[in-house]
């Protein structure tokens, strides 16, 4: 039992132990057989370390052998020393293969082998990695990599630390760096390099630059380099250089040069953008290149900082201009007139006259920069540089009475006249002799109210804004200044106007978010969308509108006339109509029998023979005499009294009627002629001149005392009361009973009078003096010559008996037979009676010109009369309400009429017609549109007739020539 | 509670009796089947004399040392049950050795070592229980432990029927150490411990028989110092440095050795074979010898002849404590052993050629890998009592 026990014990207690090893784990028990084949794998049995490595000796190699030279590259000598271990004996003095070299390590297990480094001074690397495979046998071979820093001089082994590397993680940065540091630049001004002149865009000017460079690796400075200085503004491209073409640095590795560039004269002051540039040209950093944008203000170089050449450093414009570019400002403008040019008048082949007066013009433009950097300076300089500008002046003309031209009335305006012309500016004064033309027809306009616009602008483009200032102009008064006000509206920049279509375009259309709307200008102007709507606060500043812009528009198109009137006045007129034409319009109007022949037509029809000579006779020179020559009689009287119009041939022998003979004893009772010339081209002028008088005129009654109420605002009539004349044209009565014009000095304007009842005038006679000035050109023209025969109509007796007794009908004679002749003793005498309803070809209305038109030169003669008032105090003497008689004519025969007319005290009427009931332009046109006929449209029509007809019909000369006999004679009855 | 505490108890329980007996004798009737012979008055003393040459040479290791040794030798009967075992020897030696890695366990050196000190309790003929200093020369497994001397305690259960003999057994023991550490963050290291439980059946009788030895072992807690030794001599290991490192793989398997008998006239043919694989490590784990010992025995004189054939894997158990006649770990080779012995006058002249090569060169050099190592042994015992 014991023994049972005993064992049984130690039985169990054997069994308990034997499991002790069972609980010992294996410590890699988590790990599959794999990973624990991966232990085995990763084991490592290279027992070869790296004890240290270091530099054992290091050297600078220098470009030269002098002290200041720059270095080249870096001698490092490199010890190694390796250990094993597992080897007690250590490694000294074993041959070992360095890369494939085979080498002895020193007592220490140490090794040296050394390297070259370049100094590479454009990339951002001053590390460099090497590796090298360090072999005593094959299991005892370690590759070693290794970083050397070489500006810090320090090696690290790459096994144990990041070494320079470190930052990037990898063993080259390539990050081009400039291997050469500038250091800061100083800047300074030299003066101008151009002779200045306020008409250039580009002045020329110098700086100074001074700075120092040094090499980045080294840290040294770049001693006795050769070096090149570019650079480029970058605000006008302009590439330059250094004056100095061999620039080298110091041994301080300094240098000094100077830069010329250019600038723009009227750029408003700022910092204009520089690119520097320096290119190493020899030693080892030979081909780099170092740069810096450098900023300087050459239109303020008296500022106490001109340039900035600091690195980092940046210009506070701290103004923002409105414009880049300075403009033109203006604050009066003087002109004095000298005098008609008659040398310079012009006449047109409606016998149109333009009169050229010459002024003085004198105006003080200055600059208006619209700010300074600088005390002292002024934003509004003196222009002090001589140069050439162009200056235009527009005159224009209100149709009502408006005083001042501003964006809510300038379509009230018409141009009248202007001028554009070089001028040049000294010592900051225009001092220009210009010829202003008038056209005769526009004198009376511009004795009233008129407004001047004064644009001053460069003539090339030089940067500089133009200018548009408004002024009055009077014409009547010889000198003046003016002061003028600038137009905000008129002088509104390119960009503004740009935005403002574009918004006007868009924002017409849909409302639109900022953002849509810069893309859309963007996208249709192909610009940026900054610069599209560079005006947007511009346009909110100013209160710019739609009414501005029209204004704008208008007067660009004012200006845009001048151009056109000096190709107008340039290039020969061509007619559209021609004057023979517009008067045969009116004879048809007249006689609508009328036939029109020329000699071989009215001889073929009629046998009536008129020769070349007849016309010689009828208009020498300089003459026009209304009769008939002795052929024509014959010729005439023939056919007028013959029932074939041919004698008649009795046994041989010609028949003649008695009424022939009277006829040719008396052809005036039987035929009323005319004889006109027509222009059918001016080929020129020859001697001209001027003359002026008065006329006295005495006091005057109208023929009415109807009453005028006319409400009288400041929409007045422009075109003002006027006298219409009718002036019955003796011989042929009412014939060509043209008289003035309607009623009419200026344009087409419409009425804005309201009239109630007949307006009959008032008399002229607030003055007792009518001033006249004349015109007198000898006109070298091709004319067709032309005679209207009109045979006089039989009277019948018992029609003449009734009207006698009828007497004061007071209406004018039936048949186109005035009531005076009716009326006169001649027409009533018996021989008349006998004549009573003949078999005749009496029945005659002919208009017959020559073939051929001829070369000749008449005197015309032009005139403008005008009422003076003695005392314009009370009285708006501009206005036209109260300048009554403003009048152009042409030709001595109207003048003589007009002039007769208001000799005849109690005769004549002034008429002033009852225009006011109708515009002017219906007027004008039912009155006189049948002179153009259908060749024009109403208004053109109407602007024909306002620009030609001067009291005679356009280019039709009727009566004599002017002669200076004819003016001594006037200043005699003055 | 880990498995180091575990031990420690299990000491104190087997050391508590021990003690307890040595006080007071325990009378236990002896059975008829006794597997351990006890002489009750067995008191050896005996002392010997050996010198040994020996010669070594490859790339990396040369030597050659001439060794004189003293030993004694004590057999102590302390009570019926108990016993005393001890061997201890002095050595002195002289030659030069040369390493490329100053490994070489020829380095000549004096010494006094301690080989048994051993306490052996049978308190019945089926059990046995030894603790002290144990000589693992006793664990027949060349392969996993050779000639050191273990702290630790075994029990042994043996039974035997007719031509069947066995036993059980199970070892505890704290493997020798140079040093525990020198790396400040394993101060602590826990204690390393060697177990192995082995299962012995022999068949046959004392002149022929087949004899069968299957254990399980495991390490544990292996020192760095261990680990960097085992290193040069052919484990896996990460070597911190030369006296440090740490075992890439633990060591826990198994081991089966095969011997056999054959008695022809005066000639013993002893064929054996041993086969070891440690199954934490995943591949190159296992040890294999397999040889033919004859001995040729007249009156009272042996010769005998031993030729084995080895390989031993990296891995296969730990270098610093296998039988360095296999050469450690990564070797293949073979040992050839002649030896004259006089029974009588109790001496011995051996020879020992050992042949080997690295298997797979984890040291770090490509020199020729084969050594060839000579030695010549004269023993000679003195028995005092």
């Amino acid at each position: 039992m014991t023994f049972f026990k005993q064992n049984l014990t130690f039985l169990i207690i054997l069994g308990a132990l034997v499991g002790c090893s069972g609980q010992v784990q294996d410590k890699n028990s988590a790990l599959s057989n794999s990973e624990k084949e991966e232990l085995r794998t990763n084991q490592d049995n290279n027992s070869l370390e790296i004890d240290s490595i270091k530099f054992e000796a290091q050297n600078d190699i220098k470009e030269d052998q002098s002290a200041d030279s720059n270095i080249v590259s870096k001698y490092y000598s490199v010890k190694v020393c390796v250990k094993d271990k597992t080897i007690a004996k250590g490694l000294g003095n074993r041959q070992v293969k360095i890369d494939g070299e085979t080498m002895t390590t020193d007592s220490s297990g140490c090794v040296i082998w050394d390297h070259t480094i370049e100094i590479d001074h454009t990339v951002d690397n001053k590390c460099n990695v090497f590796e090298k495979t360090i072999r005593f046998s094959a299991k005892r071979t370690r590759k070693i990599q290794y970083s050397i820093d070489y500006l810090n001089n320090k090696v690290s082994d790459l096994g144990k630390s990041k070494g320079c590397v470190q930052k990037t993680n990898t063993a080259k940065s390539n990050k081009k760096i400039s291997p050469v540091l500038l250091e800061n630049i100083t800047l300074t001004y030299v003066p101008v390099q151009t002779l200045v002149r306020s008409d250039i865009r580009w002045i020329k000017h110098q700086t100074k630059v001074q700075t120092c460079l040094k090499v980045r690796m080294t840290g040294k400075v770049l001693a006795n380099a050769k070096i090149k200085l570019t650079g480029e503004n970058l605000e006008t491209g302009e590439q330059f250089e250094a004056i100095n073409k061999n620039l080298s640095t110091n041994h301080k590795g300094c240098f000094t040069t100077d830069i010329v560039t250019k600038y723009e004269q009227y750029r408003n002051s700022h910092w204009m953008e520089l690119d520097l540039n320096i290119e190493v040209q020899a030693g080892p950093l030979v081909g780099t290149n170092v740069g810096r944008s450098i900023y300087i203000n050459p239109w303020e170089p008296s500022r106490s900082l001109y340039g900035i050449g600091e690195e980092g450093r940046l210009p506070n414009e701290g103004h923002k201009f409105k414009n880049d570019y300075a403009r033109f400002h203006m604050d009066g403008v003087m002109y004095i007139q000298i005098g008609n040019d008659t040398k310079k008048m012009t006449v047109n082949d409606y016998l149109g006259l333009t009169i050229a007066k010459t002024y003085q013009v004198v105006l003080n433009p200055y600059i208006d920069r619209e700010h300074r950097y600088t005390n002292g300076m002024k934003p509004i300089e003196r222009l002090t540089a001589t140069g050439k500008f162009k200056l235009s002046m527009v005159i224009l003309a209100p149709k009502d009475g408006d005083m001042e031209i501003n964006k809510n009335n300038f379509d009230n305006y018409d141009f009248v006249t202007g001028i554009e012309q070089e001028v040049e500016v000294r010592n900051g004064i225009v001092n220009a002799v210009v010829n202003i033309p008038f056209k005769m027809t526009d004198l009376p306009r511009l004795s009233l109210r008129t407004i001047s616009l004064f644009k001053i602008e460069p003539m090339g483009d030089t940067g500089l804004q133009s200018s548009i200032v408004t002024g009055f102009f009077k014409a009547r008064i010889p000198w003046i200044k003016t002061n003028v006000l600038p137009a905000d509206g008129l002088n509104i920049p390119d960009y503004v106007d740009r935005t403002w279509k574009h918004m006007s375009d868009v924002n017409t259309k849909k409302m639109l978010t900022v953002d849509q709307m810069d893309s859309q200008c963007s996208q249709q102007t192909k610009m940026s969308a900054e610069d599209c709507l560079k005006g947007v606060n511009e346009i909110k500043k100013s209160g710019i509108d739609s009414e501005t812009m029209a204004y704008r528009s208008f007067v660009d198109t004012m200006f845009n006339l001048l151009s056109a009137q000096t190709a107008k006045m340039n290039k020969p007129f061509v007619a559209k109509i021609s004057p023979k034409k517009i008067f045969v319009n009116h004879l048809k109007k007249s006689y609508e029998d009328i036939e029109i022949h020329n000699l071989k037509t009215i001889s073929d029809s009629y046998g009536i023979k008129i020769q070349k000579n007849d016309f010689d006779e009828m208009m020498p020179t300089n003459q026009t005499k209304n009769f008939l020559t002795k052929n024509m009689i014959e010729e005439l009287c023939r056919y007028g009294f013959h029932q074939d119009g041919a004698f008649k041939k009795v046994f041989g022998f010609f028949y003649t009627k008695k009424s022939y003979k009277k006829c040719l004893k008396n052809p005036y009772k039987y035929f009323g002629v005319k004889a006109v010339r027509h222009v059918e081209q001016v080929d020129g002028l020859g001697e001209s001149y001027t003359s002026g008088f008065g006329i006295y005129v005495g006091t005057r009654y109208g023929v009415s005392n109807g009453e005028r109420d006319a409400v009288s605002t400041s929409s007045t009539w422009s075109a003002g009361t006027d006298i219409g004349g009718k002036l019955p044209i003796p011989i042929v009565g009412d014939l060509l009973n043209l008289g003035f014009k309607a009623g009419y000095s200026t344009a087409y304007s419409k009425s804005h009078s309201e009239s109630n009842g007949f307006d009959y005038g008032e008399n002229i006679g607030t003055s007792k003096n009518l001033g006249v000035e004349k015109f007198v050109i000898d006109v070298q023209a091709r004319m067709q010559r032309c005679v209207l025969i009109k045979s006089r109509d039989f009277l019948n007796t018992k029609l003449a008996i009734e009207r006698h007794s009828q007497r004061m009908g007071a209406y004018p004679g039936i048949m186109g037979v005035s009531a005076a002749e009716l009326m006169s003793e001649e027409h009533m005498s018996d021989e008349d009676k006998a004549y009573y309803n003949p078999q005749t070809n009496l029945n005659m209305t002919y208009y017959i010109c020559d073939t051929t038109p001829k070369k000749e030169t008449f005197t015309e003669a032009w005139y403008f009369i005008q009422s003076r008032i003695n005392s314009p105090i009370a009285t708006d003497y501009d206005s036209v309400n109260e300048r009554k008689l403003l009048k152009v004519i042409r030709g001595n025969q109207s003048y003589l009429e007009l002039r007769n007319e208001l000799r005849k005290k109690t005769e004549f009427s002034l008429l002033s017609d009852n225009i006011a009931y109708n515009t002017p332009e219906d007027i004008l046109i039912s009155s006189w549109g049948h002179l153009v006929g259908k060749d024009f449209t109403d208004e053109d029509a109407a602007k024909f007739l306002v620009e030609n007809v001067e009291g005679s019909f356009p280019g039709t000369i009727e009566g004599n020539g002017s002669t200076r006999a004819d003016d001594a004679k006037e200043i005699d009855k003055y | 509670m880990t498995r180091n505490k575990k031990f420690h108890i299990l000491n104190l329980i087997l050391w508590l009796p021990i003690s307890a007996m040595a006080i007071s004798p325990i009378t236990s009737t002896v059975q008829e089947i006794s597997t351990f012979s006890i002489d009750k008055n067995k008191n050896d003393l005996t002392t010997y004399f050996k010198s040994q040459y020996l010669n070594q040479d490859s790339e990396v290791n040369k030597a050659n040392q001439f060794r004189v040794q003293l030993g004694l030798e004590l057999d102590k009967r302390i009570t019926d049950q108990i016993s005393f075992k001890l061997n201890t020897s002095l050595s002195l030696e002289t030659g030069n050795s040369d390493s490329l890695y100053d490994n070489n366990e020829f380095k000549p050196d004096n010494s006094i070592s301690l080989k048994r000190a051993e306490f052996v309790w049978n308190p019945s003929n089926q059990i046995q229980i030894t603790a002290g200093a144990l000589a693992m020369r006793d664990i027949n497994h060349g392969l996993l432990v050779g000639h050191g001397t273990f702290m630790g305690a075994k029990e042994s259960y043996s039974f035997k029927s007719n031509k069947i003999e066995g036993s059980i057994s199970a070892l505890q023991s704290i493997p020798k150490n140079t040093n525990y550490s020198n790396r400040l963050d394993e101060v602590n290291e826990e204690n390393p411990s060697f177990y192995l439980e082995s299962l012995t059946l022999k068949y046959g009788s004392d002149s022929n028989n087949i004899k069968s030895t299957t254990s399980h072992f495991a390490y544990a807690n292996l020192s760095n110092s261990v680990a960097a030794t085992s290193y040069y001599l052919g484990n896996s290991v990460n070597l911190s440095d030369r006296t440090n490192g740490e075992f890439l793989f633990s060591y826990i398997g198994y081991a089966q050795k095969l011997e056999a008998q054959l008695q022809v006239n005066s000639f013993s043919f002893n064929p054996y074979g041993e086969y070891i694989q440690n199954t934490a490590a995943p591949s190159n784990n296992e040890g294999k010898v397999i040889g033919l010992e004859v001995i040729y025995s007249q009156n009272d004189k042996e010769y005998t002849m031993d030729f084995s054939a080895f390989d031993s894997d990296a891995d296969s158990s730990v270098a610093f404590y296998n039988s360095s006649l296999y050469r450690n770990n990564n070797k293949t080779g073979n040992v050839l052993k002649l030896s004259y012995e006089d029974l009588k006058s109790q001496t011995f002249l051996g020879m020992i050629l050992i042949n080997s090569q690295l298997k797979n060169n984890i040291l770090i050099d490509d020199k020729n890998n084969s050594e060839q190592i000579i030695g010549l042994t004269l023993r000679k015992e003195y028995d005092i009592f």
